[in-house]
């Protein structure tokens, strides 16, 4: 008896020690980088956040990549949790080899010494210097130093207004030019039964957050608060500083006491806001032109309501004629990316990710992660690019490769064929040339903090919840508690250097 | 039975506020599994709220468990549940029972030892880099080990085996047998409804491993079902960038919720019986 349970014991433990066994063969296959042995494709390991897009099992651009450069290409991803992710691998000292960063990583990184100095590499890097200009190449310098390589910043802002054209129609109103005309229609839209079922069951507009009010602090020529500073008629200011600041509170104020706003306008997503437009819930929405027009949208809010008819609307105007669709940070890339200064210890991957971060750039490489495979995906002929069938349901992750960007107007207008008047549409409109991306905070500034603030508080004025009498108190706190005196005056000092007088 | 009109009336009252608890917490997933069987463009249609499908469609399950990497991350799941559910309890039994046992020199030590790891831990970092050191990322073993134990469980399980009568485990001694046989024949034979108890609560926590996966785990293919799942759920930024990225529709991420806790759902009536039986043992010493 007693021998039976010893060899129950000892089966057990055999079980056990062999998934431990299991477990380490597997972790062989994961080689530590760095290495190579010669004739070996070379291991790059490249983090980014996708977005919530991974590639497919097939990976066609992968396998190509890896032909062309004889490497070893594996992207980390990660979306939501990406800061995270990214924060942990640096924190333990597990670097990837090349990593997307945010510009308050970057400044963190660099003084960490956690980056590689890309200077003296710059010469080398000739393909990315003919995809991004010397401009917004500059943005990625850390006291002079070229510790990240930004992407071409895309044309931003992407959201503009849309209205509903056969609404328009059913009570026979004009398309609205100003920000009372805009209201009137709204109004309309709310109360006089715009899709005629005899219920009242409609909104005049809806977006997702703060931005969904761009348009209409566009009119007043200023920002939603998300970037305080911007340029006019080349001089810095700041936004809250203007007196017209209280003026375009008032007017969304006036818009949401109408009644004629989506209660929901400051928890809905993204796509809340987009199955609300579908719905016929609302009949002027705030957004991306991907977010309403790409072929699968439209199918959608076809289907819903075969009547609808969405149309681009022109920024409407304030009362002294100013009209934007809303603010471009031009000193933040959009996207950039890091090498680890532990790649310096192996100049044979150095080289390997130079040579892969100009092939990505010109030609054939740039076709690949832009279009996917010549002939499969995209044909060519007279140097002009079209999409195949297979192309457009195939390609829509070639984006995670595109490590140094890509032209992006021209990409949208072969990607999207369907949507060239839209895409043009919106890379048409003047936007009001925000500069906080230039702008690095003092000590003793938490930005997170004083950004938070005033948003809560914004909310707080246009929801009437806090006189807007009060926005010269709320300036103050600002100004007190969260040191943002200190912050401004640093910031007109730094911005002065680069040219944009007080 | 008493059945006066009083009691008959308090009854219903009973009956009427347990059906509003009941219908509370089953219209939500009548409401998740509609919207994962109606198609998206009818749901739209309907103003996006649909309790009870009027046009049925299986397509949303069907790309998911035909084209996607559903399948496999569910693979991945299923097999940590089982083995890390096997040795999380493995390992309990084998800490709760030694301890529970008065005469153990330096119980006192081991226990605060214990304890203090449900006050402080290491924090994320520093756990990183074990389990970094020890070569388990991007291994199932670490999603598993780091978490194999959980020090409440087993002070539950220890406090359980410290209420069985001394006297069953002085009769077995007399009878000749040593300590793993008076576990394995008599403290565990009595342990059932705690153990599957504790176990439920371990294969729960396993199925829906989701944040050591993100940490630990850069490789796609041994992503957990919780973690591409929610990647599907979070999708809804449009950036530019990622432009051509298609987002899946609400049917779509329903039916990835539907898939990720019916399993789970589907184990609960078999355990139940254990389940209340075990939360009642230990209530009451006598």
């Amino acid at each position: 008896m007693k021998r039976k349970t010893m060899k129950r014991f000892v089966v057990v433990l055999l079980v056990i020690s062999m998934l431990a066994i299991a477990g380490c063969g597997s972790k062989s296959t994961n080689t530590e980088p760095g290495n190579n042995n010669v004739g070996e494709p070379v291991k790059i390991e490249i983090m980014a956040n996708n977005y919530g897009t991974n590639p497919p099992q097939n990976d066609f651009v992968k396998e190509a990549l890896d032909e062309a450069l004889d490497t070893d290409i594996t992207l980390t991803l990660g979306s939501a949790d990406y800061a995270t992710q990214l924060g942990t691998r640096i924190a333990s000292g597990d670097f990837p080899d090349m990593f997307m960063l945010g510009s308050e990583e970057l400044r963190k990184y660099s003084k960490m010494g956690v980056l590689l100095d890309l200077t003296p590499y710059m010469d080398q890097l000739s393909g990315y210097k003919e995809m991004v200009d010397a401009d917004t190449i500059k943005l990625g310098l850390i006291d002079g130093k070229q510790y990240s390589l930004p992407k071409p910043i895309a044309r931003k802002p992407a959201g503009i207004l849309w209205i509903r054209k056969d609404w328009l129609d059913n009570l026979g109103l004009k398309v609205p030019t100003t920000t009372d005309e805009l209201l009137k229609v709204l109004k309309a839209f709310t109360e006089n039964d715009p899709d005629g079922n005899k219920k009242k069951d409609t909104y005049g507009f809806t977006g997702n957050d703060l931005t969904a009010f761009n348009a209409l602090f566009g009119a007043y020529g200023l920002t939603n608060g998300g970037a305080q500073f911007i340029s006019r008629d080349g001089k810095a200011i700041n936004v809250l500083d203007q007196p017209e600041m209280k003026d375009a509170l008032e007017l969304i104020k006036q818009y949401i006491s109408s009644g004629v706003v989506d209660p929901d306008v400051m928890s809905n997503t993204v796509s809340q806001l987009f199955e609300k437009a579908s719905q016929g819930k609302a009949g002027v929405i705030y957004t991306d032109w991907t977010n309403i027009m790409k072929d699968d949208k439209v199918a959608i809010w076809k289907n819903a309501n075969p009547q609808a008819d969405w149309i681009a609307l022109n920024p409407v105007a304030g009362p002294t004629g100013v009209a934007y669709d809303g603010h471009s940070d031009i000193g933040a890339p959009s996207e950039m990316f890091a090498i680890s200064k532990n790649v310096e210890k192996d100049p044979e991957k150095l080289n390997k990710i130079i040579e892969m971060l100009n092939y990505v750039s010109t030609g054939e490489g740039a076709q690949l992660v832009q279009f996917g495979i010549k002939d499969t995906h995209f044909t060519e002929t007279d140097g002009k690019i079209t999409i195949t069938d297979l192309g457009q349901q195939e390609t829509n992750y070639t984006f995670l490769y595109q490590f140094t960007g890509r032209p992006n107007l021209e990409y949208l207008k072969v990607k999207f064929p369907n949507q060239v008047q839209y895409i043009e549409e919106t890379f048409r409109r003047e936007f009001i040339e925000a500069l906080d991306g230039f702008i690095v905070p003092p000590d003793g500034f938490n930005k997170a903090d004083s950004d938070r603030y005033i948003t809560e508080e914004f909310i707080k004025f246009i929801y009437n919840k806090r006189p807007i009498s009060e926005y010269n108190d709320f300036l103050k706190t600002l100004d007190s508690t969260f040191n943002y005196k200190l912050y401004k005056e640093s910031a007109f000092e730094q911005l002065a250097k680069l040219g944009y007088s007080q | 039975m008493v059945k006066g009109t009083n009691d008959r009336f308090f009854n219903s009252i009973v009956y009427v506020l347990l059906a509003i608890v009941a219908v509370s917490c089953l219209f939500p997933i009548l409401y998740v599994v509609s919207v994962s069987l109606t198609p998206y463009s009818e749901l739209i249609k309907n103003g996006g709220f649909q309790v009870i499908p009027q046009k049925l469609t299986f397509d949303a399950y069907r790309s998911l468990l035909i084209e996607r990497t559903l399948p496999k991350s569910m693979g991945v799941s299923v097999v940590i549940t089982i083995l890390g559910t096997a040795l999380s309890l493995l390992l309990t039994l084998l800490g709760a029972y030694p301890l529970s046992r008065k005469n153990l020199p330096g119980r006192t030590p081991i226990l605060l030892f214990i304890v203090f790891t449900m006050l402080f831990s290491g924090g994320l970092i520093p756990t990183y880099l074990v389990v970094k050191d020890l070569g388990l990322t991007n291994t199932i073993w670490a999603m598993i080990v780091p978490n194999a134990l959980a020090t409440f469980n087993m002070l539950i399980m220890k406090t359980f085996f410290e209420s069985l009568p001394e006297e069953l485990f002085e009769s077995a001694r007399i009878d000749g047998a040593r300590e793993f046989r008076i576990l394995w024949k008599i403290a565990i034979p009595l342990s059932i409804p705690s153990l599957m108890t504790i176990g439920l609560f371990y294969m729960v926590a396993q199925w829906n491993t989701f944040f050591s996966a993100i940490i630990y785990i850069t490789n796609r293919e041994l992503h957990p079902l919780q973690v591409v799942v929610r990647n599907m759920l979070t999708m809804s930024q449009s950036t530019e960038m990622a432009a051509e990225a298609i987002m899946p529709t609400m049917t779509l991420q329903m039916a990835a919720v539907v898939i990720a806790s019916l399993p789970i759902i589907l184990v609960y009536p078999f355990i139940q019986k254990h389940l209340t039986k075990g939360m009642m043992i230990g209530a009451i010493k006598g």
